[in-house]
C-alpha cells in the first residue's frame, strides 16, 4: 500500500556556532498517499537534502519525518530513491543491478531474478539483461535506475532529478514514459526537479522551494486531469499550462518580461 | 565489447595482432644486434676477463647449472619472492581497505606507512641479518617490506575513492557493512589491487636482487661473491642476468594475469 509522507517542523543546520549554516528552517509538507509531487527550486535550495532526509540518508537537526506512521530514522524499504547520476554499480549486469535491493533485503535468488526480469520488461529493457551500465546509453541507464527502485516493491518513490543528466528528447520519452507506469500503478511520489515544465506535466501538485534557508514559498495543485502520458501536446498547449509556468517561475525569482542585458 | 565508440587515440594505444608480431620482431632483432655489438668488443683486442665473450657467459651458466646449484638457488630466490609477495598481499590488501574506508584506522596508520615507506632497506639489512639469519628468512623479509607499500597503498586508494555515490545507494537499502565491503568496495577496489599487485611483484624481485648482493653468503648472491672474488666477470654476468630474466618476466606474467581477471575497469565505467 502506498504511504503518505509527513514532513513535520524539520531543519537542517551542518557546522555549529558561527559557522554554522542553515540549509533548511522550519519546513512542514504533508504528502497523502498516491499523490505525485515535485519539489522544484534552484540548485542549492536544499531540495536534495530534504529527499535524503525523506530516504533516511541524512539525519535531521529538529523534527520529524513520517512514511506512513512510521518515524523516519534510517532507510527503509518503504522508501526507494533513484538517483540523478544513475549510480549503477559498473561491475553489475542490469540484471544484477536491478535485483540489488532484493539481495540486499535477504530474497532468495530464483525470486529476485524473477521480479526483476518483470521490471525490466517494464522499464522497455527487454533484451539488455545481461549488458553492463557502460554499454547503454542514459536513459537507459535510468531505466535500470527506476527497475531497480521499483524491484523492491517500495510505498514511496524517492526521484532526485532523474532526468537532469539527459538530453532533452531522452528527457521527453523518460517522463512520459515514467507516468505510463506510475498511472498503471499509482505510488507516492517525490520527485525534485529544477524543471518547470517537467514539474507541472508529472505533478498533482508543485512545491516551490526558496534558499537560504530554504522554505517552501509555493504549494499549488496541477488541475490537468489523468491519465496524462498520452496526450503530452495537448496540455502544453492549455492556457492554464501557462499560466501556471508563469507563476512558478516568478516564485524562482525568474522574471520573464526582463530584458536581457545586451554587451555592448 | 563497446568497440564502436573507441576514441582514434585509444585505437592507435590499442595495438593489433599485426602491429605486435611486427613490434616482437623489431625487439628481437634490435637484440640480436645488441649480441652482436657485444661480441665485436669482446673479440676486438680486448682481454677477455675485462669482456667476456657470450660464449663465456654460457659456459659460466652451464658450469654453475652443471656443479653450483644455480637452479637451486633460482628456486629458493622465486621462493622467497612468492613468500614474500603472499604475505604482503595477504597483510596490504585488507590494511590498505580497512585504511580506505575507516578515517579513524587512516589516521592512525598513516604516519607509520608512509615512515617505513622511507626507509633506507639497505642500511637496515644488517639488523635484518641479526633478526632473521642469512638464509631464506631475510629473502623473504625483504621482498615483504618491498611488495608491500605498492599492495597497501594501491587498496587504500581504491577503497578511498569508491563513489560517493555507489556508497549511498548501498546504503539507501539499508544494506550492511559487510554487504557495502563484499559488493561495493571490494569489486570497485579490484583494478586498483591488482595495479599494486603488478607493482608489487616487480618491487619484490627488485627487494630480493639488493638481499642477495648485500647479504652475498648463500643463493644467487652468494654465487656472485664466488665469482667475483676470483675476477671471473663472465661468471658475475650470467647470474646477473638470471637476475633480470626474473625481474623481467615475473611482472609480465602478473600483467598477464591481470588482463585475464579484469572485465571492467575504472575509465570504461567512467568514472
Amino acid at each position: 500500500m502506498p504511504k503518505s509522507i509527513t514532513v513535520d517542523r524539520v531543519s537542517k543546520t551542518y557546522g555549529s556556532g558561527e559557522d554554522a549554516v542553515h540549509v533548511l528552517d522550519d519546513i512542514s509538507i504533508s504528502i497523502p498517499e498516491k499523490q505525485f509531487v515535485c519539489i522544484l527550486g534552484p540548485s542549492g535550495c536544499g531540495k536534495t537534502t530534504l529527499m535524503k532526509m525523506m530516504d533516511g540518508l541524512i539525519d535531521l537537526s529538529a523534527g520529524e519525518i513520517r512514511i506512513g506512521d512510521n518515524v523516519i530514522t534510517e532507510p527503509t524499504p518503504e522508501a526507494a530513491l533513484v538517483f540523478q547520476n544513475f549510480e549503477l554499480f559498473p561491475w553489475r549486469t542490469t540484471l544484477e543491478n536491478v535485483e540489488l535491493g532484493l539481495e540486499i533485503l535477504g530474497v532468495d535468488k530464483s525470486t529476485r531474478r524473477e521480479r526483476a526480469r518483470t521490471w525490466i520488461d517494464r522499464v522497455g529493457l527487454d533484451g539488455f539483461e545481461e549488458s553492463y551500465p557502460s554499454e547503454l546509453s542514459g536513459g537507459m541507464q535510468q531505466r535500470v535506475g527506476l527497475a531497480r527502485a521499483l524491484c523492491v516493491d517500495p510505498e514511496v518513490i524517492l526521484m532526485d532529478e532523474p532526468f537532469g543528466a539527459l538530453d532533452a528528447q531522452t528527457k521527453d520519452k523518460m517522463q512520459t514514459q515514467l507516468l505510463q507506469l506510475w498511472e498503471q500503478e499509482k505510488k507516492t511520489v517525490v520527485f525534485v526537479t529544477h524543471d518547470i515544465r517537467e514539474s507541472i506535466f508529472l505533478a498533482d501538485r508543485v512545491l516551490v522551494m526558496g534558499t537560504k534557508p530554504s522554505s517552501i514559498v509555493e504549494d499549488i495543485e496541477i488541475p490537468f486531469e489523468r491519465p496524462r502520458w498520452k496526450r503530452r501536446v495537448e496540455i502544453e498547449n492549455d492556457e492554464r499550462f501557462a499560466e501556471i509556468e508563469q507563476l512558478l517561475r516568478e516564485r524562482l525569482g525568474l522574471k520573464a518580461e526582463e530584458e536581457p542585458e545586451v554587451v555592448q | 565489447m563497446a568497440t564502436a565508440d573507441e576514441s582514434p587515440l585509444r585505437q592507435r594505444l590499442t595495438l593489433s595482432m599485426d602491429d605486435r608480431n611486427h613490434q616482437l620482431i623489431l625487439q628481437a632483432g634490435f637484440g640480436v644486434f645488441l649480441l652482436a655489438l657485444y661480441s665485436a668488443f669482446a673479440y676486438l683486442g680486448y682481454p677477455s676477463e675485462r669482456i667476456p665473450s657470450i660464449l663465456m657467459i654460457v659456459e659460466a651458466l652451464q658450469v654453475q647449472i652443471a656443479e653450483e646449484g644455480l637452479l637451486g638457488a633460482v628456486w629458493d630466490a622465486l621462493y622467497a619472492i612468492f613468500i614474500g609477495f603472499f604475505l604482503a598481499t595477504l597483510v596490504g590488501i585488507p590494511m590498505g581497505i580497512l585504511m580506505g574506508v575507516s578515517r579513524t584506522i587512516e589516521e592512525l596508520l598513516d604516519p607509520y606507512v608512509n615512515a617505513i615507506y622511507v626507509v633506507p632497506y639497505a642500511a637496515i639489512v644488517p639488523a635484518l641479518i641479526v633478526w632473521f639469519g642469512t638464509g631464506i628468512r631475510i629473502r623473504v623479509a625483504i621482498c615483504f617490506l618491498f611488495a608491500f607499500f605498492p599492495i597497501v597503498i594501491n587498496s587504500f586508494e581504491g577503497a578511498r575513492t569508491t563513489p560517493e555515490g555507489l556508497l549511498e545507494v548501498a546504503e539507501s537499502f539499508n544494506a550492511s557493512w559487510l554487504f557495502t565491503m563484499k559488493n561495493v568496495v571490494l569489486p570497485y577496489e579490484i583494478p586498483y589491487i591488482l595495479a599494486g599487485l603488478r607493482m608489487g611483484i616487480g618491487r619484490a624481485v627488485r627487494g630480493l636482487v639488493l638481499v642477495e648482493i648485500i647479504v652475498a653468503v648463500t643463493g644467487l648472491g652468494g654465487l656472485i661473491q664466488n665469482w667475483s672474488a676470483a675476477f671471473r666477470l663472465e661468471g658475475v654476468i650470467s647470474v646477473v642476468l638470471v637476475l633480470m630474466f626474473l625481474g623481467v618476466t615475473l611482472p609480465w606474467l602478473m600483467g598477464k594475469v591481470y588482463d585475464r581477471l579484469i572485465w571492467w575497469d575504472v575509465e570504461r565505467a567512467g568514472f
